[in-house]
């Protein structure tokens, strides 16, 4: 390091300088006293100049009547001095973050802030780190008016599902992400320390440059850059503790055996549990006086106190020449359930950022190259979730309160203690679901490395011109391992004579070539930016690789190893990634008079390897306009309150290829869903087989998307309020969907364009920042995004497509789909009108002709409607029963600042979605939670949950609204409070040492019964994106309090 | 400087020109269709591809035609847990949810679509050994078309006809029933017509392969059917109808009983020694078990005979014309099929809903307790030994039924609809104990050894996954029992009851002239469980008498002593509603213009649980 700054010294030294009146002098930052190395100090009206040195010091030669030095550098305000009779100078620069702001990221390059005429969207990195999340989108969700940002489960290292502007279509949803310029990397594997700013574009316009990808919205995200001046380390880090903020409270042992023999009675069984022949006396006599409870299994899987660490270091510094970032991070966290094989997710990144210039000139710097690059090292392991045959969390909720936990000698409860003490000849059910999962989801780790690198070469021949060549690179490697050991846990599981090791590992790259030109001209007060490019990128070259076999030579976790096995393994298999390619022309032309009226023209095209020859090409246009009001003589009178005021509007175009490739081609399956066991050996030994494996679609294309924007942005009484507004209307033309087709067709339908959806809505972002007095600043931010999701058609004879059956439990019918005429996902199925509570109001009902589901029915059945009014109750009268898409979500946050302290307050709230939520099967006695208290069980006991009874009962088993709940929740996301102790020790060599406490998910307003009411799953393991809403028992979000420093020297 | 400029410029002008070449991708794991089938080996694997629907649809057996075809006979009851509504909706013909069979109707789909492929195609391959060997081949698609055509036909009647891979892709009309049906029976015309003269195995062929003989046993079954149920015809006296094919050529009754004939003459398929050898309880490794009550008991009684289970150790059954083949090639991964294994065992197996050790069962695996046996076929059997049989026991009976309150020491489940005394003991998982370690299936002792090591892929000792004994779907004592009741003769009959005796202290005795009475018996006893009783009782004419002979019988309502109560109205009720065929799927009915519903799914059509 010491050697680089010798050299960069030395090459400032070697300026010319003109032997004249020298002038010396510092140049220190006026918020912290320190020197502000590589300041430019330029003598005004000459070429004259030279940057500060490390000290902030410089020594300028002045030629005899000069009399002003220009001082600037980067970040802060601009500064003349007036050195006429000095020889020594001291400047203080004071820090401009306006100017800093007002610089936003627009897809390949930057424009001035008050001049974008599209609807986009900044947020600083150190807005998004003041909130500690592990992610940049955790952080995001409630400074992000526009954005829809769920998780589907909150396990450590989950991913989100983030949808700009509403859902716009069936299968890809998710925006684009453009990390350092480069499009399609994971904006997760990013610690957020490492994000200078995330730029979100928004409606179509601005979107337009991004054309075949875009229609989704893109999110830009540039990391820490290095900035010249003296070199500035930073050190953040906290430690946390989480915890459950809420559990459901299920039955205990007693409670579960009174509620069972009660559903025994309702049915009008005669059969009744005879408990005791289930277990030990002593054991029944614990749980019938209440020494004993029983096993709580959520309590059972609880991680207490789970860990949450976080530890990032920055370096930046540089000159006008040379410019670095260098950023370390590590991260670990382990999740609040799964005990004792908790989920743990860690990543280590390490990121270099530079830019140097190679030649330049007086005035500008004619070559510079630079390069960003991020290696990301993530583990994760974790329990399931997901489908409810895959969920853990679930499984506690449904397992019995009778089954202990340990055996007398401290081992899991396993199957030979259940025969012992007569508990199997209740039911297998009675599995040990922590058992389970300790040995069958409890040995597993998954590691990925990916790099991201970019690097590019920007020639500047003339001045205003610049030509750019970037080149993008991004590797992305994993591997996977676990073990499952011998066990018995009940007498049908399979492998449990036998432990079981698998392994499988990939690995695969991408890279992207953009060149762009760019020129500036600016003739009197017409300003013109023109910008031409083109790029090609090629993705998914990789392959993957597994394999597994049982019988491991050496047992246990360590030796977990396909090498260790006695034998070979049992089944192995290999295959290519599907690669693609994407060509595309862009061309943009912004134009303003006068910083006053703008105008800006976008012009995309693409050719995705997705599509057949001839149906590759899409041309996505684009045009938004603006107008800053203010800049208007007539408006000088409302100058004194009314300080900015912009118009603008937008329309454009663009699109989505999102989808599997081939699906043009009449394609042959020769995979193993089609093999033949011929042949007299039994084991092994087959004949491949092929099938068709689609109906061709020649003619798939592009799905497109057009939006319309229209909105303002305002600052009021001295800039201290700032007002963003926007409506937008946004179609989606021709998804790429993949419509079911008749199944006398007889293989695999194609992916069609075939739907049309419409998203209107507004956003209104208001911030009032303001100070008073000297020290006491404060600062309140609302952000409010409505939305209206209506899908207008599907493209096929029924007009909609369901989601799955067996979603919400076990033998339901699929809850969920897209229709038109309604929004995505709307839950689907019987409207109700309360409960029978007694024989009268049945007999009322049959005499007004309404028709029952129940054959016979009782009081404390549900009044199913008949919608269609036919008097017949059929799957005709299933019909929307909720919507899981919030109609209105709303960031709310304010800070305050006083002498060194700071505190932050920062709430998330959705509103007018709903919920479905079920916590258990219908058979398999599986347990309830307390809800089942406020089932009727007599006249004007409850209107809304029908009387208790098992599975076979209609009351439970179709799909109605008794599971629908509204949702709308306000939380409470993030209290901080830091002190900077600067403030006392001034004489630190540290510029920063911030000492700060922080809870995060610390309260929820909310009606909501279930765990948690912001639920992002489809209940189905994610794979019905559209879908959302479906709480079956989700991993949910912790509550979590941390104590960090942010240091600074 | 404008080197550079010149240099980029003509990049871009290089790009722009490559793009398409650039943006052209290939597959690496799919063949299509511009270059595939080209050689023997394509062709081999489109045949193979046919057969793995087989597979396919046994991977989700409940909603399937075999599957349906027993629950819905008169043999057997729908059986399962208190939330299985579709076992015993199929028991009582009735629908639950919009979509009850659409599994079944989709994968059968793919089946005929597979076929249609194959015989589209497989003549346009080169590299064939000599003519015979390609026409066995698309015999093979030929027989298999018609072979999914007749249980789609059975379950759902009118359907549309496609025999080709283009039409499928459209909305087609339902075919007339004399369609559907001409062209099931001239597909085994020509599937007969084209395949050598030989058994499979004599061509050199691996086991499973159909022949021959195989189209012309299934000619017999759908003709019997076909003209039975539709053309009401009367074996005793109308029994000579010719029917008129697709291509509106005709088959003469005189051609029919030439093929059966031939079948039973010259196929070289013959019946296993003993009966008992036929199921896998007579498995080498639990046979000799003194946990085995029935077949120690069996020997006991027999000493003179010697069971062996047909496929020990691979073995082939020397009776089976047609089967399914099972494999441990299912892993879990997305791209192989749970129906690798034979799931049917699965389903039909005793139900186990957490209240049974291993020992209450022995030697029969668990399941899911499809289709208990109904009582009034363990009376009607023994009313036929005392009426047709002279009073001798037929050893049959107890080698398919298992009487629980004999032979095992099962408790009554909490959870079972319409459970009885009776289990089928033909389609059962067969479990076995070896050095004092019990296994889930024989096989998995049988081909995995102690601790499975040698087993290649997943399912070992897996009571869902390790099912892998052939499914039998036609057996050539069916086309004995064909024979004698197309020309009236007794030697299908007496051959049957001839190998019957060989388990039996006491002889059958033989049958001295033909009686279509005595016909329908031995039919229904030989064959219980395979799937044929169904439509036997719907061509005879008798289906709503023989199904309401269920109605109250002895059952067990999640374990309580009850009786089978009318469900929805009745058997009888709901056959004559539906004639017995099941609802089309409802989203079908909605995605299509042309197709309409079954008659009998209107209201009063939906089961919603069983009401005591």
């Amino acid at each position: 390091m010491k050697n680089i700054l010798m050299f960069l010294v030395a090459v400032l030294m070697s300026c010319h300088i003109i032997a004249q009146n020298t002038v010396t002098g510092t140049v220190i930052d006026g918020s912290d006293n320190t020197p502000i190395i590589g300041a430019s100090v330029m003598v005004k009206g000459t070429t004259l100049g030279i940057t500060s040195d490390i000290n902030g010091q410089f020594s300028l030669k002045v030629p005899a009547g000069k009399n002003t030095l220009v001082i600037s550098s980067v970040g802060y305000k601009t500064q003349e001095v007036n050195i006429s009779g000095k020889r020594v100078i001291k400047v203080t620069l004071a820090t401009d973050t306006k100017q800093l702001e007002e610089v936003v990221v627009v897809g390949y390059g930057v424009q001035k802030k008050k001049l974008v005429t599209g609807a986009t969207l900044q947020i600083k990195g150190s807005d998004i780190t003041k909130l500690n999340t592990t992610g940049a989108l955790d952080a995001l969700q409630s400074q992000s008016p526009g954005l829809n940002i769920v998780q589907s489960s909150a396990q450590p290292g989950s991913g989100y599902k983030v949808n700009i502007r509403g859902l716009g279509t069936k299968n890809s949803y998710s925006p684009l992400y453009v990390i350092d310029g480069a499009a399609g990397g994971d904006i997760n594997a990013l610690n957020p320390a490492d994000i200078e700013s995330i730029d979100v574009l928004k409606d179509a316009a601005s979107c337009a440059i991004y054309g075949a990808r875009a229609a989704n919205g893109v999110i830009l995200v540039t990391t820490k850059q290095g900035k010249s001046g003296k070199i500035s380390v930073s050190y953040d880090g906290y430690y946390g503790w989480q915890n459950v903020y809420k559990l459901p409270t299920l039955l205990n042992a007693k409670q579960y055996m009174e509620v069972m023999d009660q559903v025994c009675f309702n049915q009008g069984n005669d059969v009744t549990y005879d408990w005791k022949s289930y277990m030990p006396a002593s054991r029944y006599e614990a749980y019938m006086n209440g020494t004993n409870s029983g096993t709580n299994w959520l309590e059972a899987m609880r991680n207490k106190n789970a860990p949450i660490t976080n530890h990032a270091i920055n370096i930046t510094g540089g000159n006008d020449m040379s410019k670095f970032s260098l950023g370390v991070s590590y991260t670990n966290q382990e999740g609040i359930f799964g005990k004792p094989v908790q989920s743990t997710f860690e990543r280590t990144t390490v990121r270099l950022n530079s830019d140097h210039v190679i030649y330049k000139t007086n005035d500008r710097d004619i070559i510079t190259f630079g390069e960003t690059l991020n290696y990301v090292y993530k583990t994760n392991g974790g329990i399931a979730t997901g489908t409810m045959y895959w969920n853990d969390v679930r499984n506690c909720m449904q397992a019995y309160p009778i089954t202990p936990e340990y055996d007398d000698s401290g081992n899991y409860y396993m199957w030979t203690d259940m025969v012992a003490d007569g508990l199997s000849s209740y039911n297998t059910l009675a599995t040990n679901p922590n058992a389970d999962m300790y040995y069958n989801r409890g040995h597993n780790i998954s590691k990925n490395h990916s790099l991201n690198m970019t690097a590019y070469l920007k020639i500047s021949p003339i001045k205003g011109l610049t030509l750019k060549s970037q080149f993008g690179y991004r590797m992305n490697a994993y591997d996977y391992r676990q073990y499952v050991p011998a066990y018995q846990m009940n007498q049908n599981t399979a492998d449990n004579y036998t432990d079981v090791v698998s392994q499988s590992a990939g690995m695969g790259w991408s890279y992207t070539l953009d060149n762009t030109i760019n020129y500036v001209l600016n003739v009197n007060k017409h300003n013109f930016d023109i910008m031409a490019g083109q790029s090609f990128e090629k993705s998914g070259m990789g392959e993957d690789l597994s394999a597994s076999g049982k019988n491991l030579l050496f047992e246990g976790w360590d030796y977990a190893w396909l090498y260790n096995l006695s034998g070979n393994p049992s089944s192995a298999s290999s295959s290519p990634w599907s690669a693609g390619a994407l060509a595309s022309f862009f061309g943009r032309i912004n134009y303003n008079y006068n910083e006053t009226y703008m105008c800006s023209l976008i012009m995309r095209t693409d050719g995705s390897s997705n599509f057949a020859r001839g149906k590759r090409w899409g041309y996505f246009p684009s045009v938004s306009a603006g107008w800053v009001v203010t800049n208007e003589s007539f408006m000088q009178t409302t100058k004194d309150w009314l300080n900015f005021f912009k118009l603008r509007g937008s329309w454009g175009q663009n699109g989505n290829c999102n989808i599997s490739n081939f699906q043009y081609l009449s394609t042959i399956g020769m995979d193993g869903s089609a093999y033949y066991r011929f042949g007299t050996t039994m084991l092994g030994s087959y004949t491949k087989g092929s099938y068709p494996n689609i109906l061709p679609n020649p003619d798939i294309t592009w799905e497109k998307s057009e939006q319309l924007d229209l909105g303002f942005d305002a600052r009021l009484f001295n800039s201290r309020l700032g007002i963003t507004f926007d409506w937008y209307k946004k179609t989606t033309k021709g998804w790429l969907v993949d419509a079911p087709i008749l199944e006398t067709a007889g293989t695999n339908a194609p992916y069609i364009n075939g739907g049309n959806v419409e998203n209107k809505g507004i956003e209104i972002g208001l911030n009032w920042n303001d100070k008073v007095g000297k020290d006491f600043t404060y600062g309140v931010n609302l952000n409010l995004a409505f939305n209206k999701n209506n899908v207008t058609s599907i493209n096929n004879a029924n007009g909609y497509i369901d989601g799955p059956s067996n979603t919400l439990m076990q033998g339901t019918e699929s809850c969920y789909r897209v229709q038109t005429g309604h929004p995505m996902g709307f839950f689907y199925g019987y409207k109700t009108a309360g409960i029978f509570q007694n024989r009268a109001e049945i007999e009322a009902w049959k005499a007004a002709g309404k028709p029952f589901l129940q054959s016979s029915p009782q009081p404390g059945d549900v009044k199913f409607v008949d919608v269609t009014g036919n008097g017949t109750l059929d799957a005709d009268d299933k019909t929307q029963i909720g919507n899981p898409n919030p109609r209105c979500v709303l960031g709310f946050s304010f800070n305050i600042g006083y002498k060194g302290f700071d505190l932050n307050v920062t709430t998330y709230g959705n509103f007018g979605q709903d919920i479905m939520h079920y916590y258990r099967d219908q058979d398999r006695r599986c347990n309830y939670t307390t809800e089942v208290y406020d089932y009727w069980h007599g006249e004007g006991t409850s209107n809304k949950y029908p009387r208790l009874t098992a599975a076979n009962n209609v009351n439970w088993n179709k799909i109605s609204d008794i599971y629908v709940d509204k949702g709308d929740f306000l939380k409470i996301s993030n209290i901080t409070i830091g002190y900077d102790f600067k403030k006392l020790w001034k004489a630190s060599p540290l510029s920063q040492m911030r000492l700060y406490a922080s809870a995060q998910n610390l309260y929820t307003f909310t009606s909501y019964k279930g765990m948690d009411p912001e639920v992002g799953s489809d209940g189905y393991g994610d794979t019905y994106g559209w879908a959302r809403g479906i709480d079956i028992g989700t991993y949910p979000h912790a509550r979590t309090f941390i104590v960090g420093v942010n240091l600074k020297f | 400087m404008k080197n550079i400029l010149f240099t980029l410029f003509a990049a871009i002008a290089f790009l722009f020109c490559s793009c398409e070449d650039a943006l052209d991708t290939k597959s690496y794991t799919q063949a299509n269709t511009s270059n595939y089938p080209q050689k023997l080996s394509d062709a081999q694997q489109l045949i193979a591809g046919v057969y793995n629907n087989l597979n396919v649809v046994n991977s989700n057996p409940g909603g399937s035609w075999y599957m349906y075809a027993a629950l819905a006979s008169d043999d057997v009851l729908g059986g399962g847990g208190d939330t299985d509504y579709l076992f015993q909706s199929e028991d009582l013909l009735c629908n639950y949810s919009s979509n009850m069979t659409n599994q079944f109707w989709k994968d059968r789909w793919a089946g005929i679509n597979r076929a249609n492929n194959a015989i589209a195609t497989i003549g346009n391959c080169i590299g064939f050994k000599d003519d015979d060997q390609k026409n066995q081949m698309i015999g093979e698609a030929y027989f298999l078309r018609a072979y999914y055509y007749y249980e789609l036909a059975s379950m759902y009647g009118k359907m549309p006809l496609i025999l080709n891979t283009v039409t499928g892709a459209s909305d087609v009309p339902q075919a007339s029933a004399d369609s559907i049906w001409g062209s099931i029976i001239q597909d085994c015309v020509t599937a007969i017509k084209m395949m050598p003269s030989k058994k499979a195995s004599v061509q050199g062929l691996d086991d499973g392969h159909v022949d021959k003989y195989g189209a012309e046993a299934l000619l017999g079954r759908a003709y019997l059917f076909y003209t039975g149920f539709y053309k009401d015809a009367n074996p005793i006296n109308e029994k000579k109808t010719d029917v008129t094919l697709l291509d509106g050529t005709a088959l003469t009754y005189a051609e029919v009983c030439t093929y059966i004939d031939d079948c039973v003459t010259n196929s070289g398929y013959s019946l296993a020694p003993q009966f008992q050898d036929i199921w896998g309880y007579s498995n080498r490794l639990s046979k000799n078990d003194d946990a085995n009550y029935y077949m120690k008991n069996l020997m006991a009684n027999v000493p003179s005979a010697s069971f062996a289970y047909c496929e020990d150790d691979n073995g082939i059954n020397p009776e089976a014309m047609f089967k399914i083949k099972f494999n441990s090639m299912f892993t879990w991964s997305t791209e192989t099929i749970i129906g690798y294994s034979n799931e049917y065992c699965l389903f039909f197996g005793m139900r186990d809903s957490g209240g049974q050790t291993w020992s209450n069962l022995f030697p029969f695996g668990q399941g899911w307790g499809a289709g208990p046996v109904a009582k009034n076929l363990w009376s009607d059997w023994k009313s036929y030994e005392a009426n047709y049989l002279g009073g001798v026991t037929d050893p049959r009976r107890e080698a398919s039924i298992c009487d629980v309150t004999k032979e095992i020491s099962r408790v009554k489940e909490k959870d079972f609809i319409q459970e009885t005394d009776y289990f089928n003991k033909k389609n059962a998982p067969y479990a076995c104990n070896v050095n004092g370690k019990r296994y889930n299936t024989f096989e998995s002792y049988m081909y995995g050894g102690t601790d499975g090591t040698t087993w290649v892929g997943a399912g070992w000792n897996d009571t869902q996954l390790g099912n892998l004994h052939d499914l039998i779907l036609i057996r050539y004592a069916e086309v004995l029992l064909m024979q004698s009741e197309l020309e009236g003769s007794v030697d299908g009959i007496n051959k049957l009851r001839t190998r019957a005796s060989q388990s039996s202290a006491t002889p059958l005795p033989q049958l001295a002239t033909y009686s279509f009475d005595a016909l329908k018996q031995e039919r229904r006893f030989e064959l219980a469980f395979e799937g044929v009783r169904f439509n036997d009782i719907r061509r005879w004419g008798i289906a709503a008498t023989a199904l309401d002979k269920q109605l109250d019988t002895d059952v067990y309502i999640d374990g309580s002593t009850n009786t089978n109560k009318a469900q929805n109205g009745g058997y009888s009720t709901r056959y004559n509603a539906t004639k017995g065929f099941a609802k089309i799927p409802e989203s079908q009915i909605s995605l299509s213009k042309l197709l309409k519903q079954n008659d009998g799914y209107g209201s009063g059509s939906d089961y919603n649980g069983w009401t005591k």
